[in-house]
């Protein structure tokens, strides 16, 4: 199948004819970082992008990543064979399902365990399967996935399923992405404009869909910061959420409660609902978070703090985001009975 | 908090959250500059019983060679949160390499914020409640 994928090492090497290796890329790859989309029409094409990639990266000695959603890691897998031993593979339904830990707890992570070398990652983190709510997420994940790996030697090569996924957000995978690929070959993406999409998704929340529980806002200062985290652990087991996902909760709640007191302004109010089967965790405040890569990155594990977003994205089934002039919204998610 | 009399260490209760940042890393660096004035490295340490290793179920950190324990009793300890996690770690690196940190009866939410965030840490052993 090798030589039989839409043209991922040619477009990237310009030099050599198409199929070869392309040894002179290697000193400038060494910073270069690509992050294609690749846009498949069924699985045939899915693994004819996928699986040429996968090689080349192996042929070349890179660490190799596959990061797709449930069904399609054995897919990968199979079709791989014994290549597949040298290939770190995660399921990204579950690992990546909060598409805020996609960067931290998948992509930066893989690079940093390797930090001498060129990484190549396979990323699929839209499926058909995600929902209306997790989808503006999923956008500003792919948005910040240049940034963060800007000056890092790495490829993540993105797989778009062109039949399945709507038009919008096919439109939305070609502005986050510098280079497309699909069955005819690469192509430049000519409305490349990453900041665009991160701007369009940063919009209000919609209302809470459900009827706020304990009341409605719970407003926190500095002396009872406690207060948050112990009114969502009392809501989330009224709800029958399972104990260890409680600690979780409370750990999450109290660090968006921390930040409020500590960046945003001293003060700021949380309220929580139950909707579509989770129980949600909003927290508002006048912060700014100027750093939309904040909670995105792994943190040195000597470095003193500047942990607390990062854990609510290890944490959370899903955490979105609203940054507004006068403020921050921070809401996250929490399934009360995740699949086995 | 209260000195343990029987090995190097201090028993802790309450939560570690915002309020209390600053107490729990006294109590830390308290513990910490304390145990570096102890017996040197290699040199028998009449504080910390022979084999005290041996009665902790869960070892994170290398086998044996610590001249020095510090043991932390946390059974009434509530809750810890990530900086509170790191403040631990980093008493526990002051140790390193020669003497290590125990924690005894940790809560949950400790532990599940060490297993997430410092997950290769080896100079901290963790004995969950």
């Amino acid at each position: 199948m090798t030589g039989s994928g839409p043209g991922i090492e040619a477009a990237t090497a310009p030099t050599p004819p198409r199929g070869t290796r392309a040894d002179t890329a290697r000193s400038r790859s060494d910073v270069t970082f690509l992050h294609p989309a690749l846009f498949y029409r069924g699985e045939d094409e899915f693994l004819a992008g996928v699986v040429p990639f996968v090689r080349a990266g192996l042929g070349d000695g890179q660490p190799v990543a596959v990061a797709v959603p449930g069904e399609r890691v054995e897919l990968v897998r199979d079709e791989l064979g014994t290549d597949g031993h040298r290939v770190a593979f995660v399921d990204m339904a579950r690992d990546g399902r909060n598409p805020g830990r996609i960067l931290p707890g998948i992509l930066l992570e893989f690079a940093e365990r390797h930090p001498a070398a060129v990484v190549r990652i396979v990323a699929e983190p839209v499926w058909p399967g995600r929902s209306l709510i997790e989808y503006p997420a999923c956008a500003q994940h792919e948005a910040l996935v240049n940034t963060a790996f800007d000056g890092r030697g790495a490829t993540v090569l993105c797989p778009y399923d062109a039949v399945a996924l709507p038009e919008h957000v096919l439109a939305d995978a070609e502005a986050t992405h510098p280079l497309l690929l699909d069955a005819s070959g690469a192509h430049t993406s000519p409305r490349y404009a990453p900041e665009r999409i991160a701007d369009a998704y940063n919009a209000p929340l919609p209302e809470p869909n459900g009827a706020l529980l304990g009341g409605g806002d719970l407003l926190f200062a500095a002396g009872d910061i406690s207060r948050p985290r112990m009114q969502a652990a009392t809501h989330a087991a009224r709800l029958g959420m399972a104990g260890p996902r409680i600690v979780d909760l409370e750990l999450a709640v109290n660090e968006l409660a921390t930040n409020s007191v500590v960046h945003g302004g001293g003060t700021g109010s949380m309220r929580l609902w139950a909707e579509d089967g989770a129980l949600v965790c909003e927290v508002r405040d006048e912060g700014l978070l100027a750093d939309p890569l904040a909670g995105r990155r792994p943190v040195p594990p000597t470095r003193p703090g500047g942990r607390g977003l990062l854990m609510v994205n290890h944490l959370a089934d899903l955490v979105r985001l609203h940054r507004a002039a006068d403020g921050l919204t921070v809401r996250i998610y929490f399934t009360l009975r995740p699949p086995a | 908090m209260r000195l343990l009399t029987e090995r190097p260490g201090a028993e802790v209760a309450g939560e570690v959250a915002l309020g209390t940042r600053e107490a729990w890393e006294d109590v830390l660096d308290d513990l910490t500059s304390t145990a570096s004035a102890a017996p040197a490295p290699g040199e028998p340490d009449a504080a910390a019983p022979e084999g005290a290793a041996g009665r902790i179920p869960v070892q994170r950190g290398p086998r044996g060679g610590h001249a020095l324990e510090v043991h932390l009793d946390l059974a009434d300890l509530t809750f810890v949160d990530a900086s509170g996690a790191a403040s631990l770690c980093r008493a526990a690196r002051r140790l390193a390499p020669d003497g290590r940190l125990v924690l005894h009866d940790a809560p949950p939410a400790l532990c599940r914020v060490l297993d997430l965030l410092w997950p290769e840490e080896r100079t901290l052993v963790v004995c969950p409640k």
